[in-house]
């Protein structure tokens, strides 16, 4: 059973539905670390309700240009965001073949 | 630090997926000794609801219930001990924007509505104040820092408040880290304001993420902008509160 009252604005979001939000719950993130960049992915994959949390192979990385976003906790808690979005587009919308685009 | 030797002062307009990820990340910044010594003035009116708990990274299940400011300056006290948080308890409405807004440094538009975004671009420029708008919706985020003059502002791009009902969080839904990646453009924008870099200023940053996509995209002038176009063009000298009544959109925050 999914927990429909927590996840309603994630459920509600087209390529998510309640069978994405199954496959999330289905899925483990592999984000956890030390790093400030790992701890804000650890709390989005929990809150966005993962089945599994698991080490990250290091610090995840924010994917752009310092001279985009320059401050170091900007920059990680940017990262933290953008894992824990692939993994959910990764898990939800795999269901679809593929990204929905 | 501001040249009185006060500490510069940041009004984030609501404390919900937004609000969090920029305090979190302003937070984490104000430990730096590099980073010029800041201040929160949160504003919000909200109750934290199951619901919201996707996205508000700094709130747990023994947070719902509780007053939204309360449970973001106790998350915020744990980061950042030393890092003053005040709370205006209400929304961003007309009757107060211009006084928050001149209170302030910097605004950071954390809001879930395009009458309160609207409303804090103008109360912002009308009296001179830098301000950082940040919104997300499904799997998209967009973000833009404006200058205390604009040239270029939020309605050089978006002109003005959307006819019919808009998509908002509650009914088109949002991914949680999504507005993550909006509240972390947000506090670096903020970060620079305060620093005085004007890189903050002209780009729109637009996020997708179905495909991880960031991008930074350039944001000119408009000449006939009402706000702060060529002074024949503008036409918004101040705020009225019919023009912010739009379409109800009170989604939460």
């Amino acid at each position: 059973m999914i927990d429909a009252e927590r996840f309603v604005r994630q459920i509600l979001v087209e390529g998510i539905g309640e069978a994405g939000q199954r496959a999330i719950g289905a899925s483990s993130a592999a984000v956890a670390g030390g790093h400030l960049a790992n701890q804000v992915a650890e709390l989005y994959a929990r809150a966005a309700g993962f089945g599994a949390i698991t080490p990250a192979d290091g610090p995840l990385e924010p994917g752009v240009p310092v001279e985009w976003v320059a401050d170091p906790s900007a920059r990680a808690a940017l990262a933290g965001a953008r894992a824990v979005a692939r993994a959910i587009a990764a898990s939800a919308l795999a269901r679809e073949g593929g990204p929905c685009l | 630090m501001r040249s009185d030797g006060r500490p510069w002062q940041v009004l984030l307009v609501g404390a919900g997926g937004i609000g969090a990820p920029a305090a979190l990340a302003l937070a984490h910044a104000s430990l730096s000794p590099t980073v010029p010594r800041f201040e929160i003035v949160c504003a919000d009116d909200d109750v934290v609801e199951r619901s919201n708990l996707h996205r508000q990274i700094l709130f747990s299940e023994a947070d719902v219930g509780r007053d939204k400011l309360a449970a973001l300056s106790a998350a915020l006290l744990e980061i950042a001990p030393r890092l003053a948080v005040r709370g205006h308890r209400g929304r961003l409405l007309p009757a107060v924007a211009l006084e928050l807004a001149r209170g302030a440094d910097v605004v950071v538009d954390a809001t879930d509505n395009f009458a309160s975004r609207f409303l804090a671009a103008d109360a912002a420029l009308l009296t001179g104040r830098p301000v950082v708008h940040a919104a997300s919706v499904r799997w998209n985020a967009t973000v833009l820092a404006s200058s205390a003059v604009g040239r270029p502002c939020y309605r050089c791009l978006f002109e003005d408040i959307p006819d019919g009902p808009a998509p908002d969080c509650a009914t088109a839904g949002v991914i949680g880290p999504v507005c993550g990646v909006a509240g972390a453009l947000a506090a670096d924008l903020t970060l620079k304001i305060l620093r005085s870099d004007a890189s903050a200023f002209g780009h729109v940053f637009t996020y997708d993420g179905r495909r991880d996509r960031l991008r930074r995209v350039s944001v000119s002038p408009r000449p006939s902008c009402a706000l702060c176009g060529d002074a024949s063009a503008r036409s918004i000298v101040e705020v009225e509160a019919r023009r912010y009544a739009g379409p109800a959109c009170e989604a939460l925050a």
